[in-house]
């Protein structure tokens, strides 16, 4: 078995027996992202001191040093997330050439496991997005059909995974940006429960739905990197002092008796009938496994996606008015000092990122706040009402991640709404904090990867990765892998 | 500037300028004077701090009449009167800790990544 089709937690130990080297390991990911990346523009950045640190750990543990629970297994960072002394855009020309001097808590977390930064991945710019068009570097591909978007905004890491140029990847999720490119790309993307996990050094977009979370080919292998990754940080005001569960032990525990919840109303109308009848397939998987399936309800999700629209661009603003031309690298000269903020802004942003700052401002505004930013939150109260009531009765919500397999490039870019609604199941877990995960079912006729989501209870990911876990022990779906040369047409 | 800004602010679109314009979702419509030649995306650039050149002011003035369409769909939500609005993902409560000091990241580092600054402070065009 060649080393891209191994799964990390195999890799880690042939690492720890003596079987693999990092310096090996690191130069197989190397030499496909050489020859691969033209093909899909999943990596904005490759590191260039990877190698070095392979051979630093190898040195390590052949001196008998103890090394940390990832030692030598290269990993895809998101570059919406800082890494110090690399570049990291957030896809915007405004960061083109902006280097973070400090480490995100998660990619200091994942040094001190002394797992390999191998670069930095594609996104729509400042995670804007559903289809990783919106990027200054140019849309990255997806690797089932390269004439297909890989989802957004985590794209370049959903696409590096299933084309094999990393083992594992970080992505964040505002509104479905991990799940989505999951399911587009027939990968497997958890968000934790806002606050599981810290955003200290991720780039802010809406910081009340922003989570990092692991992007990666199993269940298994998220809740790796979910056990370095999640925990209380004190520089992070709103990470949570929840208890860590041990993500790892508790996955082989059976799913008898659990009880999982579907919406029907997540099954009618826009849903597409193959993305239907491939969930309903997987729903008969679970029963098998034991699950008891129940019917809920969720009305006010129905004005999710409405409630989200008002909410992060209105976040986005606020957050992104930092971007002023005096901090952040990206100047347009300008007469007087306010000519260049206008310059530097309208340069330096992209028209989606320019347009949602609009939208939140409008909302903002004295006259409107009422009628959009405080009458969304109170729909999102609602929402978060919904699932608190539905979980009595229920361990796990189970629907489609997205209602259609992965669109063609260019599709939607003229037609925001469109785009927007990719996003139509996903966006409810963010806006009530709770975790979800998206996993691979059977695809479609014509082969493109079809996401089924679990939403669970606040910090239950332990319950969300065993349900995964479960199901791909007994389906096949998460170890295929697109043939290659990649399909260029469907 | 912000303060006049604010002020102007409900000088929207006229009628003649939009088949959908933003006016209807505005609730205090009859308060404010049209100015023509003021249109909302100009105004909330302005607000935003975005220069925008003619084209792409009509294009996003589209899209965002779109967008708001779409978004007042929240006005028909029907909700119980005493709902109060979520804010943020989990209830959280301040976040206090200990005062003590802490190194920080050198200011020559932070100072690396500046269009332009003296070594010592940021440097940006005249104020007045």
């Amino acid at each position: 078995m060649t080393l891209s089709a191994l799964d990390a937690d195999v890799i880690v130990d042939q690492l720890n027996a003596g079987e693999l080297t990092a310096t090996d390991c690191v130069q197989h990911f190397l030499n496909r992202i050489e020859s691969h990346n033209p093909d899909l523009n999943a990596f904005i950045s490759v590191s260039q001191s990877a190698l070095e640190q392979a051979e630093s750990i190898d040195q390590r543990r052949k001196a008998g040093q103890t090394l940390g629970c990832l030692a030598g297994l290269p990993i895809a960072i998101k570059d919406g997330i800082c890494v110090a002394g690399q570049p990291t855009t957030a896809g915007s020309r405004m960061l083109e050439n902006f280097t973070p001097p400090y480490d995100a808590t998660i990619v200091q977390r994942l040094k001190s496991a002394d797992a390999i930064i191998i670069g930095k991945t594609n996104m729509d710019e400042f995670a804007m997005g559903s289809s990783t068009e919106n990027s200054f570097f140019g849309p990255t591909n997806n690797p089932w059909a390269t004439d297909r978007v890989p989802g957004g905004s985590s794209g370049g890491s959903a696409a590096c995974i299933a084309g094999r140029l990393a083992p594992v990847a970080i992505g964040s999720d505002t509104g479905g940006s991990i799940r989505q490119p999951a399911s587009f790309c027939g990968i497997t993307g958890l968000k934790p429960t806002y606050g599981r996990v810290s955003r200290y050094g991720l780039i802010a977009f809406a910081s009340s739905l922003d989570q990092i979370g692991p992007m990666t080919r199993t269940a298994k292998e998220s809740a790796l990197l979910m056990s370095v990754i999640a925990g209380f940080d004190p520089r992070d005001s709103t990470s949570s002092k929840e208890q860590v569960s041990d993500f790892l032990t508790t996955l082989e525990t059976p799913l008898k008796g659990i009880r999982i919840g579907v919406c029907r109303d997540h099954f009618d109308e826009g849903l597409d009938l193959e993305v239907k009848t491939k969930i309903n397939d997987a729903i008969s998987v679970f029963k098998q496994l034991g699950a008891d399936i129940k019917e809920i309800e969720l009305p006010h999700t129905q004005s999710a996606v409405a409630a989200y629209y008002v909410i992060a661009p209105c976040e986005a603003s606020s957050n992104l008015a930092r971007y002023d031309g005096v901090r952040y690298t990206f100047r347009a000269q300008g007469e007087d000092l306010e000519e260049m903020y206008r310059n530097t802004r309208g340069q330096g942003f992209g028209d989606e990122v320019k347009q949602r700052i609009m939208l939140g401002t409008y909302a903002l505004s004295s006259g409107y706040y009422e009628a959009y930013y405080l009458k969304a939150s109170k729909v999102r109260r609602m929402i978060k009402q919904d699932y608190e009531e539905a979980f009595q009765n229920v361990d796990l919500i189970l629907g489609p991640t997205t209602p259609t397999p992965a669109f063609k490039l260019g599709q939607h870019t003229q037609d925001p709404l469109a785009m927007y609604l990719a996003d139509i199941y996903t966006v409810s877990a963010n806006l009530a904090g709770i975790p979800a995960i998206s996993i691979p079912v059977s695809p479609s006729s014509t082969g493109l990867p079809i996401g089924l989501q679990l939403q669970g209870r606040a910090f239950e990911e332990n319950t969300l990765l065993r349900a995964a876990h479960q199901f791909q022990n007994t389906t096949l779906w998460h170890t295929t892998s697109p043939s290659e040369p990649w399909r260029t047409q469907t | 500037m912000l303060k006049s800004s604010r002020a102007s602010f409900s000088l929207f679109l006229t009628k003649e300028d939009s088949p959908h314009t933003l006016s209807k979702l505005d609730p205090v419509e009859s308060l404010m004077p049209n100015t023509p030649e003021q249109t909302i995306v100009n105004q909330v650039a302005k607000l935003a701090r975005i220069h925008l050149d003619e084209q792409q002011a009509e294009s996003s003035g589209k899209k965002l009449e779109q967008i708001l369409g779409f978004v007042s769909q929240l006005e028909q939500v029907k909700l119980p009167e005493d709902v109060t609005p979520f804010f943020g993902a989990i209830e959280s409560v301040n976040a206090i800790r200990e005062d003590q000091l802490q190194t920080s990241v050198p200011r020559e580092k932070i100072l690396d990544n500046a269009p332009e600054s003296d070594g010592e402070f940021y440097l940006v065009p005249p104020v007045f």
